[in-house]
Order: structure tokens, then C-alpha cells, then sequence
């Protein structure tokens, strides 16, 4: 190892540059006195004294009894290895005060975020926005709020953003979402039930949201709404701060307010499915029985309005009957007036209303009074065998017919 | 908003009570076609005043002035659901004049329009 080395080692044992040509000197030279270091090196007495009073306090030089004084270097063995253990718990000592002052600035961040200063950024490319959302997530401790079509429910769940949101439930946080689906969106839907809120909600513009703790905010708008989980077209703003997530908060509380129990929804899509279903039999039935039916169907009205109907069934000869069935889908008098006025327009022989939910009293008389029939919705085929029944009694009641085969 | 001082009334105002502008009776056709509209569509809208006029000899027009015969002839269509229509209309009218329509008291289509009229019209 060169000198020049062995110097740079030493300055990096804690040693001083004075100090290194010192020791270094002695080391070589031996024993010597003051005056005779001073002159090789080319200094002054005191420095020297001062040099060797450092090195005499770090264990490398000691000095010999006599006049003058002489002094000698000692092995530098000792000093590097004390060096080096003070050196380890040193380092011991950072690293716990590391963990102790990493652990303190957590509890910082945890106790006052809302101190933190506004944050937004612009996400581009589903990917992307889907990774921002989970982000948002694991920052979730009291409630995430979502506002989603039913495609990006769907793209959640391939995503296994829903799995997320099961995990965050799992550790009691709550999930709300809103969002508005058809028939077909109904299985998605049932996927969240299970651990969220959620209810069906008239979304007028096409904002989707997702909100985490009146903290974080993201929206999104929606140009392409297909199941690409890769599109570069999504295009999200993430906002975090307190005042504009507390906004977005109350627009999520105003459509929550509003929304209907997706337990009914569900219920009312079921029931429709059911009719649907029920009008077709009727359908398939009454056309076995010569009737020649339109679902849905118009009939011209004596006002020249062409009014639609449910379930329209014309009997094909000179007697000229029609049936006309419409489906009631929720409790409102107002679609029984309508009926009624539609009904009284065309001058359907028979006017079958079919109801999902027991009429109440106020549609019982109204419907009575108008000469409409309620018939409950109930299984597909006992429908279609109500509406058959009804189409039958008037054929008979009309002189008989060709009925050929309603059960 | 209901002038101050000016309690709602349970009691319908009298026949001679208001005089009606031109422009008031067209805001009464106006609420009338939009409380229609609970019923549905055009179609429905167009077969309800072709039977208004061919059962109780209402034109559309006619209506403000034959409001009694108006509230007749909803009955005679819709029973006990003309109730329905007849204070969705005196809403929409009431709206439309900026006045607090009041709470229901079994009045008819001709009370409420006669109220708003008084309310609307007396300087």
C-alpha cells in the first residue's frame, strides 16, 4: 500500500492532516524530541506540541521521560479498532433513531392530513386510472363512495377492484355505490350486494366517481364506455383535498338521497323479466287460439292518436275484438289513468291491466270504474293463462269461435 | 309567494271573486297541457281533449272558462283519479305564477284556479 494511500485511510479513521504527517513521521523516525519533528516538517514547535497532545489523547504516540521530552508513535492497531467499534455504535444508534423519527412522521401524516397541501393530477389510459383508484383505496379507512355505469361495474370486477372493495368492508369500512343498470346489468350489480350500498340512480351526465374519505377524489368522464381494460381514452382527474372531496361528497349525498334500494330495482327488473316472459306465453297462447297479437303493439284510437300498448291481440274477423294489456310496474294511479284514457280511445273489448304488486284501493275503484281488469302478474304461464281465459270469455260471450286450443 | 297578511283560506273564493287577463287563462292551458303530461305522451294528450270535447263539449281553448264543466268532465273520465290530475295542474299554475299552492282542501280544478286568479290579478 502506498504512503499516499495509507494517509487517505487514516483521514478516514477520524485523524487530522497534521495529525497523519505526525504519526506517520514518528513511525518511521522512532523516538524523537519536539525540535527535530518541527524542523523536518517543516513547522513550528507549538503546532507540533498541539499535534502530538492529540495524538497522545488518541492513543497513538506517547512521549518518553527525559529532558528534552522525545516522543514515539504506538501501533495503530488499537486506535483503528477502537475507531471502528465506536464507528458500529454509531451506526447502531441512527438506525434506531431512523426507526423512531420515521414512525413519529407517520403519526404526523396520520393525525393531520387534512394540514397537507391540495394535490391534483390527470390520469390518463384506463390502466392507469384503475391503478390510481386502488391507490386510493389502500388510503381508505372510513368510506369509499363510487358513482359507476354498469360497464365499469363489470370492468371493476375484472379489474378485482371489487375484491378491494370486499377487503375494505372485511375491515369495517363502508362502501357506498350508485349507479343505474337494466336488465342486463342486474348480475354485475349482485356482485356488490354483497358487501355494499348500492342503489340505482338517474345519472344524467356521464361523471363517474370515486371517493375515498372526504380526502381523495377522483372523476372520470366517460367517452369509451367499452370493456377495454386498456383504453388510452379514459381520462381522470385525481384531486386530493379535504374541500374539494367534501364537495364532491354532497353531489354523491344529493343522487344517494334520490336513489332507489337496489333490492328493488333488482325486484322490479325480475318482475318485468317475469311479464315479459308471462306476455309472451300469452302471446304463443292466444295465437294458438286464432288471435293475431303484437308485443308491444298499437291500436289506432278514435281521436286518430295511435296508442302503444304491452300486449295488443286482434281477433281476425267481422266482430273486429281487440284486447289490450298494459303492465302496471309500481304503485301510480296516474299509469291506470293513462290506461284507462288509452283504452277508452281505442275501444279495446277487453282492457287487461297486469299488476307486479297488489293493486291498492284507489286503483282497485279507479280500475273498476273504467271497466279495466287487474290480473296479478304472478308465473309466466298463469299470465298467459289469465289473458287466454279473458280472450276466451269474450269470444263465447260473442257467439263462439274458433277456439282451437287456449288451456 | 301569498301576500303577507294573506292566510290560505279553507273556503273557495266566490265566481265573481277574480276577473281573468287573457294572458292568465293561457297560463291556465299552459299547466293544463303540463299536468297532462303525467299520463304520458302526445298521443294520450291528443285523446284526452278530443274526449273532453266529445263528451263534455270542451274545446281546449274553452277550458278557463268553463272550468266547473272542466272538473265534470275529468271525473266522468278518470272517477276519484281526477284528483290526481286536477292538483297537478293547479301546481303547475301555481308554479308558473310564482305563487305557494295551498294545502290540499277537497278543492277542485275551478277553486284552485279561482285562489290563484284572485291572488294573481287583484292589484
Amino acid at each position: 500500500m502506498a504512503e499516499e494511500d495509507v494517509s487517505s485511510g487514516l483521514h478516514s479513521f477520524g485523524l487530522l492532516k497534521d495529525e497523519v504527517e505526525v504519526y506517520l513521521f514518528l513511525a518511521r523516525a522512532g523516538s524523537c524530541p519536539v525540535g527535530i519533528i518541527a524542523r523536518r516538517l517543516s513547522t513550528n514547535r507549538m503546532n507540533i506540541y498541539r499535534t502530538l497532545k492529540t495524538l497522545g489523547e488518541k492513543g497513538l504516540v506517547e512521549s518518553t521521560v527525559g529532558r528534552p521530552s522525545r516522543f514515539i508513535a504506538l501501533p495503530v492497531v488499537n486506535y483503528l479498532n477502537r475507531y471502528v467499534e465506536e464507528s458500529k455504535t454509531r451506526t447502531s444508534s441512527l438506525e434506531k433513531s431512523r426507526e423512531e423519527i420515521v414512525d413519529y412522521c407517520k403519526h404526523l401524516q396520520e393525525v393531520k392530513p387534512l394540514d397537507e397541501e391540495p394535490k391534483f393530477r390527470i390520469v390518463q389510459g384506463r390502466k392507469h386510472v384503475h391503478d390510481q383508484i386502488f391507490k386510493m383505496l389502500d388510503n381508505a379507512r372510513n368510506e369509499v363512495a363510487l358513482i359507476q355505469t354498469r360497464n365499469g361495474l363489470y370492468r371493476f370486477i375484472y379489474r378485482g377492484i371489487d375484491d378491494r372493495l370486499k377487503e375494505l368492508h372485511g375491515k369495517g369500512v363502508e362502501v357506498r355505490v350508485l349507479t343505474q343498470v337494466d336488465e342486463s346489468g342486474i348480475e354485475a350489480v349482485k356482485n356488490y350486494l354483497d358487501f355494499a350500498q348500492v342503489r340505482q340512480a338517474a345519472l344524467q351526465s356521464a361523471m363517474r366517481l370515486v371517493l375515498v374519505d372526504e380526502t381523495e377524489a377522483l372523476t372520470t368522464f366517460i367517452r369509451d364506455d367499452s370493456m377495454s381494460l386498456t383504453t388510452e381514452t379514459e381520462l381522470a382527474m385525481w384531486v386530493r383535498a379535504p374541500d374539494y372531496a367534501k364537495s364532491m361528497k354532497i353531489f354523491f349525498e344529493t343522487l344517494w338521497k334520490d336513489g332507489v334500494l337496489m333490492r328493488h330495482r333488482i325486484a322490479e327488473v325480475e318482475a318485468k323479466q317475469m311479464l315479459r316472459e308471462g306476455l309472451d306465453w300469452a302471446r304463443r297462447t292466444l295465437n294458438a287460439d286464432g288471435w293475431t297479437t303484437m308485443v308491444p303493439g298499437k291500436l289506432a284510437g278514435e281521436s286518430g292518436a295511435e296508442h302503444c300498448f304491452d300486449l295488443v291481440a286482434k281477433y281476425p274477423d267481422e266482430r273486429k275484438m281487440s284486447i289490450a294489456v298494459d303492465s302496471l310496474s309500481e304503485h301510480g294511479s296516474s299509469q291506470i289513468l293513462a290506461f284507462s284514457l288509452k283504452a277508452l280511445d281505442v275501444r279495446a273489448t277487453v282492457q287487461l291491466l297486469v299488476t307486479s304488486l297488489p293493486p291498492n284501493m284507489e286503483e282497485r275503484e279507479l280500475a273498476l270504474h273504467r271497466g279495466i281488469k287487474l290480473i296479478s302478474a304472478g308465473k309466466s304461464q298463469q299470465l298467459a293463462a289469465k289473458i287466454a281465459s279473458e280472450a276466451n270469455k269474450i269470444l263465447k260471450a260473442s257467439g263462439g269461435a274458433s277456439v282451437t286450443s287456449s288451456s | 309567494m301569498i301576500k303577507e297578511g294573506e292566510a290560505q283560506g279553507v273556503k273557495p273564493r266566490s265566481m265573481s271573486s277574480c276577473k281573468p287577463s287573457r294572458e292568465f287563462n293561457q297560463l291556465i292551458l299552459e299547466a293544463v297541457d303540463e299536468g297532462l303530461s303525467i299520463l304520458g305522451g302526445d298521443p294520450v294528450k291528443r285523446a284526452f281533449y278530443y274526449h273532453l270535447e266529445k263528451r263534455a263539449n270542451i274545446k281546449r281553448s274553452e277550458i278557463p272558462d268553463k272550468l266547473e264543466a272542466f272538473h265534470d268532465a275529468l271525473v266522468d273520465l278518470f272517477f276519484d283519479g281526477s284528483v290526481i290530475l286536477e292538483r297537478r295542474i293547479s301546481r303547475h299554475l301555481y308554479g308558473r305564477l310564482g305563487l305557494e299552492l295551498p294545502t290540499d282542501n277537497g278543492w277542485t280544478i275551478a277553486d284552485y284556479v279561482r285562489e290563484a286568479c284572485f291572488r294573481y290579478e287583484s292589484p
